[in-house]
């Protein structure tokens, strides 16, 4: 099993202190997964809820987990930084602060098939993007852009992650915000 | 190997102790390579002193260790050698030198593919695997401040060990007809430990390489010698790890190596591929013979597969990583203590190994 690999390739939240926030999520949520903006964390002046993905507020501003996470958790709780490189082996664990960078039209990402849910097809029925969807944090293959967040599929790529004695490349996806409100 | 001095150090704080060490291990390094001395220049003593040497050095060590000087019983020296601590201070010395030793003697035979790494008790050995990937560029318009942004990750691959025991028994009446001695079985069980970690190395590179693709434009696994396979693969290896590529082979696979022409052979230094069983510089790649290891396993079979010819950087990273956790462990239990009356002896050694590394590899299957 591996989680979610995310690549900001050109994001306008590289520019702008606005568009980085820091969230507390209810649940584990792996990178290059989105949400949108929930209530601020009592006590905590830069802290904010996570709310996933629902049918009332796919066109809402949505916000997507790029940590940078070292953080890894064990199944007893014990947490522990720096324990594994492989960015495949971390999820943001639930209580713990989240980096999200709210996502804008024009917005250039890399997602590794991990990220994301469903399959991509690249003949017949083709998936040109990949949309929030209702209960799900992560983004979902679909065969069109819909009323809300949808990222454009433009290129299939990889990830260089150092791993075994073959091919280091994980798959991946480019994509480009282009249906946002 | 790694850390060999500080393996040493930790044994013994003491700088003349150290070095006694290190010249056990130069001296067992001279004696298995058949020479007649040891040493260079001002420093070289034949083999007949250094085997004295050294053991006026065990002997000495085995003193310091126990504490008990070996002098104070010269009228009777089977009762110096029958006291516990005497015999428990001899088996931690030799579980020293295996230390040093059995890691240094293989990685003679598979230094270019394996390195050792020594971890304490509890350790788990992680190594570190970046990248072979570059960042490729891209055209961009002349009014833009930067392109996208690249990025990639390391990996890593940790090595758990396993500890492995050998228990070697001598019945009390053997001992009295001399027939065996326990020293004789501790010094086999010893050598069996070091030949199970030399398969372990084996088997670890054999699976790693052959289950890397053999299709499509990553093949780099291959079946059926031909000249232009692999003089392709060489070129494939050495490209893709920035370094030479050389072949691995026994002597049985080396020797299929020649030109695909019939023709050509008549060039050949004939006398010297007779002579060496294979040609040592093919097509611009060195091939190098590995000695042929015997399987224990199975009787008169042999470990390194004779139709397989390997393609390695040597000056890469290694291909597999061999982590040794803390020293080997010996017990001893005399005759008498017990019922039936056999002497046992036991030698523990922790070990694992992975296929861990940025470093492309590759084989070429003689059918």
């Amino acid at each position: 099993m591996a989680y979610g690999v995310v690549q900001l390739l050109s994001v306008a939240a590289k520019d702008v202190d606005a568009y980085n926030k820091t969230f507390i999520g209810a649940a584990d949520i792996e990178n290059g997964s989105v949400f949108t903006l929930g209530d601020a964390v009592s006590g905590q002046e830069d802290e904010y809820a996570v709310v996933q993905p629902a049918t009332a507020n796919l066109a809402d501003q949505h916000y997507m987990a790029a940590s940078v996470n070292r953080l890894v958790t064990t199944i007893n709780g014990q947490k522990y930084y720096n324990l594994a490189q492989d960015p495949r082996a971390f999820i943001n664990v639930t209580g713990e602060p989240i980096d999200g960078i709210a996502l804008k039209l024009g917005d250039e990402v890399r997602l590794s098939s991990d990220a994301l849910a469903g399959t991509y097809v690249s003949s017949g029925s083709v998936t040109t993007h990949v949309v929030a969807t209702d209960s799900a944090y992560k983004l979902t293959w679909a065969t069109a852009a819909i009323s809300g967040l949808s990222l454009k599929h433009v290129r299939t790529s990889y990830i260089s992650i150092g791993d075994a004695i073959g091919s280091q490349r994980v798959t991946a996806y480019d994509f480009i915000v282009d249906a946002v409100v | 190997m790694t850390n060999e001095r500080n393996l040493i150090m930790s044994f013994a704080s003491n700088e003349d102790v150290a070095t006694g060490y290190e010249k056990f291990v130069e001296y067992y390094n001279a004696f298995k390579s058949n020479k007649s001395s040891v040493g260079v220049g001002d420093n070289e003593i034949s083999m007949e002193d250094a085997h004295k040497k050294m053991n006026a050095f065990f002997s000495s060590e085995v003193e310091r260790v126990a504490r008990r000087e070996m002098k104070d019983y010269k009228s009777n020296l089977m009762q110096y050698f029958q006291f516990t601590d005497v015999r428990e201070a001899a088996f931690a010395v030799v579980s020293i030198l295996t230390d040093l030793i059995v890691p240094n003697a293989i990685l003679k035979d598979v230094a270019p593919i394996a390195e050792f790494t020594n971890v304490g008790w509890g350790d788990t050995a992680k190594v570190l695997v970046k990248p072979r990937d570059i960042f490729v560029p891209s055209k961009i318009g002349h009014g833009r401040r930067m392109g996208v942004i690249h990025q990639q990750f390391a990996g890593e691959v940790t090595i758990p060990t396993y500890l492995r025991e050998v228990t070697v028994g001598v019945p009390f009446y053997d001992v009295l007809l001399g027939r065996y001695t326990l020293a004789e079985y501790m010094v086999k069980a010893a050598t069996g430990l070091e030949a199970q970690i030399r398969y372990d190395v084996w088997d670890a590179f054999e699976t790693a390489v052959g289950a890397l693709d053999s299709s499509g434009t990553a093949k780099l696994v291959y079946t059926g010698y031909t000249q232009d396979d692999f003089v392709n693969l060489a070129e494939t290896i050495g490209a893709w790890n920035q370094s030479r590529a050389v072949v691995l082979g026994t002597k049985t696979a080396c020797s299929k190596v020649l030109p695909a022409s019939t023709n050509y052979r008549i060039d050949l230094d004939t006398s010297s591929y007779v002579k060496n069983g294979s040609l040592r510089d093919f097509m611009g790649t060195e091939v190098i013979q590995m000695e042929q290891i015997a399987d224990y396993a199975t009787e008169f079979s042999v470990k390194l597969d004779n139709t397989k010819l390997y393609f390695v950087s040597p000056a890469q990273q290694k291909i597999i990583h061999v982590a040794m956790e803390g020293n080997t462990l010996g017990t001893v239990k005399d005759n008498k203590e017990a019922a039936n009356l056999i002497a046992t002896g036991t030698m523990m050694k922790s070990w694992g190994v992975a296929a861990a590394t940025a470093a492309l590899a590759g084989v070429i299957t003689i059918s």
